[in-house]
């Protein structure tokens, strides 16, 4: 690291901005598919590079390159263009302590090399070939490891690097013409014991849901009573209530704005986006402004606490930032983004969850969906089964697309699963750029409107 | 080039039987524009590669950006991948040579060499234009792309070509409205900055005052281009990609899945195409491909790998960054044009919405959708009525049946879909 601490701070002494910020990162990727049984070629992917981003009189500028050494070029580039001074807003930002320091996750297992990674995905293709009805199906192990270093002509300078590991299953099954297809992503910032553990069991639990689900019926429409499962809470609230919470959001319009103090949920449930979490998709050291990462509650017993923050927009909101500015890569710039974040876990099993519901579904798979800055929400789900006089039973459906209003849904909350309930899904979050992000929660019961397809 | 062509050369001399070298080396510059002002103003320099090795049936790819500390051990890594894979016992070949195709406008000079305070100039007067009492600007973005693609394989493949591309973005909104936008994408130095923020404006004053249905009911449905592109041509995107043991197309083809109106193709050859170019991501020389010929799916999209597999050649559809292995996709995706306009395709309906934009779920993979119909209006005895809101869903592939008719009126989108308005009969829409 020394030669790119070097670079960066000859780069930085030429620096004449308000503010400059030098980012250098490294991404070394590794990707291992098994599709159908037969293997695709592995990947390994390292893209490295710097950029500068400079705050001048109120404008900024930003330059990046893959030649490391062209530092102090994107120096002068993105003063030049932060100089382009035609109908500019007055940026300003929050002052922040500059940090020194370095952060580094412990992993168990790290991943050695790709026939380890390959002797696992294969083992869980082949424990799924005796499933009925699957004609199709999927699995990948990725390794993401980020690399970073930070240097502010305020004097913070930070290494970190950030370790990462997904897999992701998929599953069709098809049969007399009916088609369904499920898929299943689980990882963090962990290393492979998690994958030796339990990987083939999480992948024949999928196949038997899809294969079950072919021949399945729609559930009935209309307003009904449920519990959500761990992940698709884990949606709800990403999806819905987490992106209506960054600031950059909120200081526009959102359902949320206004709001600090108001009641927004059951008082049942508590929401944190913690950037802190051990072993979180989400988690890091310091975000990409150097400000280190934090717990955040958004929702305390139901009631708005925060919204997540970058300088820019704690400035705005004459506050500090909350470790929230992240960029996806050393060539894009910071944006108010969320880290890992879930409803807190409570004391119903799921069990009472059922009870709590008496007649209702039992929904769960996430297979995407959107929320708009007004709360409300389209999810399409991938099973559903059926509750019947406080019980699960065996009657099975097609997931259905369920929509509503996120304050409504987690005002309707009526019971939150505890820790066996909890899960937090790792997904890759899209908003104008990616961030790796984990969400999710306990089981809870409430009400949706169930679109049945 | 040469750096291209001395990876696969090393490559083969460190053992591999077959490799492909990919660089591009892509500069772009962007204007952003954030609550009304000119915000951001970037420049990225990025150049990417991508090597694919052999090792007969077992293949190694790395990928990442250039320079390197070491091309050797970038070479290295590849062939260990390769042998630490598993062989795929449905690979043949890479490409062979088989010459490019002639293509015309794909690079504008002025547009390469415009400098930033130009684009910034632009943006200006997306704002000057847009700077009325009644409009709140949310976003906009110009967007300026410079590109080399460079490709060698062991097989004698080695091609280059550079090309531009313009992308300028308008996000503003009117009183109660939802954010409404304007998207216009260009080879050259050619959008009308003005008319797009004009258009971008006029289309949020005419949603402003939104109106729920009074109850659902049963009628037809317009969709506008965008709509028609989400909705309709995204899942047959997917569905039409060879070598998909997924695809539902594939048991269908030769078979009516679509109604009389529904012709699409795709044509990497087009004057001027978003995704026009000589060559695909392998080396290719770019094709036009019927899909679908009056609701008959009549073709499929392949890579040289499904072409192989399926023995037959490519059409020219690997499609790919220099840092992500050729899949197969699409280049410029066309609906073909009906003959009359959208005015003619209003006159036609007795009871329905004619939708501009759609916020929901498509599952590309199904053809399930679901979700919210927004700058949208509601259509009684052939005459617009008023601003309206309210759900559509359904299923793309069943919905491709019931198109009754198709506008001429043609929107080129940012990702090559050539879509045109169509007119979709007796549908639910929902309050």
């Amino acid at each position: 690291m020394e030669e790119v601490t070097d670079i960066l701070g000859k780069a930085l002494s030429n620096a004449t901005a308000d503010l400059s910020v030098l980012r250098w990162m490294r991404r070394e990727q590794i990707n291992v598919t098994i599709t159908d049984g037969v293997p695709r070629s592995p990947k390994q992917t390292t893209f490295e590079g710097v950029s500068c981003r400079s705050l001048i009189n109120g404008s900024w500028g930003f330059a990046s390159t893959t030649i490391v050494t062209d530092a102090p070029e994107m120096v002068q580039t993105s003063e030049r263009l932060a100089c382009i001074s035609s109908r500019n807003e007055f940026i300003d930002i929050a002052d922040t302590e500059p940090v020194s320091g370095e952060w580094k996750p412990v992993i168990e297992k790290p991943v050695s090399d790709i026939e380890v990674l390959y002797e696992v995905i294969k083992e869980v293709s082949e424990a799924v070939e005796s499933v009925p009805h699957i004609t199709s199906t999927s699995s990948s192990i990725l390794v993401v490891t980020d690399e970073k270093v930070l240097m502010t002509s305020e004097g913070t300078h930070v290494y970190q690097v950030e370790p990462r590991i997904m897999g992701a299953l998929t599953a069709v099954a098809k049969e007399s013409g009916k088609i369904s297809q499920g898929r299943q992503v689980v990882g963090g910032e962990i290393g492979l014991e998690f994958f030796e553990k339990g990987f083939a069991e999480v992948f024949t639990a999928l196949c038997e849901k899809v294969s079950r689900r072919v021949h399945a019926p729609l559930p009935p429409a209309g307003k009904t009573p449920v519990v959500l499962s761990g992940e698709v809470v884990g949606l709800l609230v990403h999806e819905a209530l987490g992106h209506a919470a960054e600031a950059d959001v909120a200081q526009c319009e959102s359902f949320l704005s206004g709001k600090i103090g108001e009641r927004v949920a059951s008082p049942l449930l508590s929401v944190a986006d913690d950037g802190t979490l051990p072993g979180g998709f989400g988690s890091y050291g310091f975000d990409d402004e150097g400000v280190p990462a934090q717990d955040t509650v958004i929702v305390a017993d139901g009631v708005l606490q925060n919204y997540l923050h970058s300088r820019e927009t704690a400035f705005c909101s004459h506050t500090h930032s909350t470790g929230n500015g992240r960029a996806w890569l050393f060539s894009r710039e910071p944006q108010v983004r969320m880290t890992n974040t879930y409803v807190h876990p409570d004391d119903m099993s799921f069990e009472e969850l059922c009870e709590e519901v008496k007649n209702g579904l039992y929904i769960s798979g996430d297979k995407g969906g959107s929320a708009d800055r007004n709360g409300q929400f389209v999810f399409i789900t991938s099973d559903a089964q059926k509750i019947e006089k406080g019980e699960l039973t065996e009657e099975y459906f097609l997931g259905p697309v369920i929509s509503g209003h996120a304050q409504e849904a987690f005002t309707a909350c009526t019971g939150a699963g505890n820790r066996e309930t909890f899960v937090v899904i790792p997904a890759v979050c899209k908003k104008g750029e990616s961030a790796f992000v984990g969400s999710g929660g306990p089981a809870v019961a409430t009400e949706v409107v169930v679109g049945g397809i | 080039m040469e750096l291209c062509s001395k990876m696969v050369k090393d490559a083969q001399q460190l053992g591999a039987t077959e490799c492909e070298a990919c660089i591009e080396d892509t500069t772009e510059t962007i204007i952003t524009i954030e609550r009304g002002f000119i915000y951001g103003k970037r420049e990225k320099k990025n150049i990417t590669f991508g090597l694919r090795t052999l090792l007969g049936g077992k293949k190694g790819f790395v990928s990442g950006s250039l320079p390197v500390k070491s091309l050797a051990e970038i070479e290295k890594a590849s062939l260990r991948l390769a042998r630490q894979g598993l062989p795929d016992p449905g690979w043949k070949h890479l490409p062979y040579p088989k010459g490019v195709t002639h293509v015309q406008g794909i690079y504008d000079r002025t547009l390469a060499e415009a400098p930033a305070e130009e684009l910034a100039d632009d943006a200006v007067t997306m704002l000057t234009t847009a700077d009325q009492p009644d409009i709140i600007i949310d976003t906009g973005r110009i967007c300026r792309t410079v590109k080399t693609f460079c490709i060698c394989n062991t097989h004698g493949i080695a091609h280059e070509y550079t090309s531009t591309r313009l992308d300028a973005h308008f996000v503003c909104r009117c009183g109660e409205s939802e954010s409404t936008w304007g998207v216009s994408c260009s080879r050259d130095y050619d959008v009308d900055f003005a008319a797009l923020a004009e258009g971008t404006v006029k289309r949020a004053r005419s949603v402003s005052i939104l109106k729920d249905l009074d109850s659902s009911f049963t009628g037809d449905v317009i969709l506008l281009a965008e709509p028609v592109e989400d909705i309709l041509l995204t899942p047959l995107t997917y569905a039409v990609s060879a070598g998909i043991k997924k695809s539902l197309i594939a048991e269908q083809f030769h078979k009516k899945g679509a109604s009389d109106v529904i012709t699409v193709y795709d044509d990497g050859t087009i004057h001027g195409g978003m995704n026009t170019a000589p060559i695909d991501g392998e080396g290719n020389p770019t094709k036009k491909t019927n899909l679908v010929t009056k609701g008959v799916f009549s073709g499929l999209l392949h890579s040289e790998y499904t072409a192989n597999l399926c023995n037959t050649v490519s059409t020219g559809n690997g499609v790919r960054q220099a840092a992500t292995e050729p899949r197969v996709g699409t280049t410029n995706l066309i609906l073909k044009e009906g003959r009359t306009t959208v005015e003619g395709l209003i006159e036609e309906v007795k009871k329905g919405v004619i939708v501009g934009d759609f916020s929901g779920n498509i599952n590309s993979f199904s053809g399930l959708f679901s979700g919210v119909i927004e700058h949208s209006f509601y259509i009684e005895k052939g005459e617009i009525n008023h601003p309206v809101t309210g759900v559509i869903r359904g299923n793309a592939f069943e919905w491709l049946t019931k198109v009754e008719n198709a506008a001429k009126e043609r929107r080129i989108g940012e990702g090559g879909m050539y879509a045109v308005p169509v007119l979709v009969q007796n549908v639910k829409i929902m309050k």
